[in-house]
């Protein structure tokens, strides 16, 4: 009888185990983390900015938006916030619990980086104006990464700048 | 009592003492696996498939682009065309394919409808959407491929097998709802489709990201291959669409291999974006969320449109004449309409769907 009892006792706690190996971990909260763009920041009047920043401080220094959009995924899984500005818009997503800046688009020609690269640019007139920032080259697009920060330069077909754009350096996929 | 006696007690007490706690871990995982039965429904879809009880003429896979603007009861109404729609968020390919397998061991559909949106993702890409997917499942072989295929890194299969090892830390937060609906459902869709009746009008769409590779990832080119195989060999037509939805933002690059594929191999590909206008899709009045998906009233404007692809063009019939199957739809079609009225009535009560979402719409 012994032995049964040790068998079924075996049996609970591998049981246990399992179950609690699949639980819910640790949230990973990132209310302390701190942005590390570098160089990579944008500018509109006197706010500065970059990717990672919480968003309700750099939406407070902007201003009011001319228009916003929210995305909400399928199921929501996850809602993703645009705000439009004159020249540019600003991605919010939730990351663990802290809302934050996700992503900056440069909408148009009417604006510029900080560093002065600006839409309808050559390439090499704008790789001239960072300054010897390394970057790497994949097919049209051109990316510089600081920290978590990703800014990628696409280039159309008469090499000139069709696109500006901030992400987070993980989701460069 | 003798020895031999003592031990053949001792093996019927192992075996019932495993027969109950396989009992009990099956019994906790139906009680504490997720029923989506209010705000998130989309985790209730995969199941209510098994509870038809006629073929249907026509099958829909794919995401959210499919069980959100198709109206399977409009296309009956219009051309007498039996459809279902096993659509589910952010369903991926190769769960289309497991899916689809599963059908045509069921059924045997004239014509299969996948949505090409899903084929900018080549990799598995959250628990939550596999889950929403796959736990409505019965175990088979389709299931447990699809699971394979689909499994994040942090997944594992035992998991899916035995839900009570994925979902015990809900014990906290059980609610009546997870006993009642324990064994049993409600239908959350009329057919696959899930319907919303608010209308939300788009406004700007934003600047469509950047991307690194614009080519579609070759583990989608695989399955795509599977499913147009599985489809001759069932002898039933392959039709690829992309589905009206406005953003997230379907690329020219993707359109054009799209189309290469088709051409390659003589298939349809209806890009639906480049005939909204003849559809008469007006996103103002047609979308309950800014041009993501259709309300109601842009899913039955695209059903009659699409209807008449399937009916004039690829000789889908028109069953109305049958009268077991129309009763099977008239059920359906009172089912939909009353489903509209209850969300009309709460649109007028809160001004928002409050039974259909998470309360945030307002």
């Amino acid at each position: 009888m012994k032995k049964l009892t040790a068998l079924i006792l075996a049996a609970l706690m591998v049981f246990a185990l399992c179950a609690c190996s699949n639980g819910d971990g640790d949230d990973g909260k990132t209310a302390d983390y701190t942005p590390d763009y570098g160089e990579l920041y944008y500018a509109s009047g006197d706010a500065k900015f970059g990717i990672m920043d919480p968003a309700d401080s750099v939406l407070s220094a902007l201003g009011d938006p001319d228009s916003t959009f929210e995305s909400n995924s399928c199921a929501y899984q996850g809602k993703d916030k645009f705000y439009y500005y004159d020249g540019f818009e600003l991605l919010v997503n939730d990351v663990d619990g802290t809302e934050r800046v996700t992503g900056i688009t440069v909408a148009d020609d009417t604006v510029q980086t900080p560093q002065g690269v600006k839409i309808g640019m050559s390439i090499d007139d704008a790789l001239a104006l960072m300054e010897g920032m390394e970057y790497a080259q994949a097919g049209d697009t051109y990316k510089f990464t600081v920290g978590s920060t990703l800014l990628r330069f696409q280039v159309g077909e008469d090499n000139t700048i069709v696109a500006i754009e901030y992400s987070v350096a993980a989701n460069d996929k | 009592m003798s020895k031999k006696r003592n031990k053949k007690l001792h093996i019927t007490c192992i075996a019932a003492f495993f027969v109950l706690l396989c009992a009990t871990v099956w019994l906790l995982g139906r009680i504490t696996q997720p029923k989506y039965t209010s705000g998130v429904l989309e985790g209730a879809m995969t199941q209510e498939y098994y509870d038809e009880k006629y073929s249907h003429d026509v099958v829909f896979v794919g995401d959210c682009e499919v069980y959100e603007n198709f109206s399977p009861v409009t296309m009956w109404e219009e051309r007498g065309i039996t459809s279902y729609i096993r659509g589910s968020a952010q369903q991926l390919i190769w769960q289309s394919y497991y899916l689809l397998e599963e059908v045509f061991e069921r059924e045997s559909p004239k014509v299969v409808v996948y949505n090409v949106q899903s084929m900018k993702y080549s990799e598995p890409q959250s628990e939550a959407y596999n889950r929403m997917t796959l736990d409505g499942m019965p175990l088979s072989k389709h299931k447990i491929d699809a699971i394979n295929a689909s499994m994040t890194e942090d997944e594992d299969m035992i998991s899916y097998l035995i839900p009570f090892l994925r979902y015990h830390s809900r014990w906290s937060e059980l609610t009546d709802d997870d006993f009642r609906y324990a064994f049993s459902h409600d239908n959350v869709t009329v057919a696959g489709y899930l319907m919303r009746a608010d209308v939300k009008p788009m406004t700007k769409l934003p600047t469509a990201p950047v991307l690194e590779d614009y080519e579609i990832g070759e583990r989608c080119w695989e399955y795509l291959d599977k499913m147009r195989e599985l489809c001759d060999a069932n002898g039933a037509t392959l039709v690829l669409i992309k589905s009206p939805s406005l953003w997230p933002h379907w690329y020219e690059q993707w359109d054009g291999q799209i189309s290469a594929y088709a051409e390659k191999y003589g298939l349809r590909y209806i890009n639906l974006l480049n005939v909204s206008d003849e559809i008469g899709l007006d996103m103002q009045t047609d979308t309950y969320d800014g041009g993501l998906h259709l309300n109601i009233y842009g899913a039955e404007k695209l059903s009659k449109y699409f209807a008449g692809i399937l009916s004039d063009e690829l000789g889908v019939p028109d069953r109305s004449a049958d009268k077991d199957i129309a009763a099977d739809w008239q059920a359906k079609s009172e089912a939909y309409y009353a489903l509209y009225n209850a969300q009309l009535a709460e649109l007028k009560e809160y001004g928002y769907l409050k039974s259909w979402t998470l309360g945030e719409e307002k």
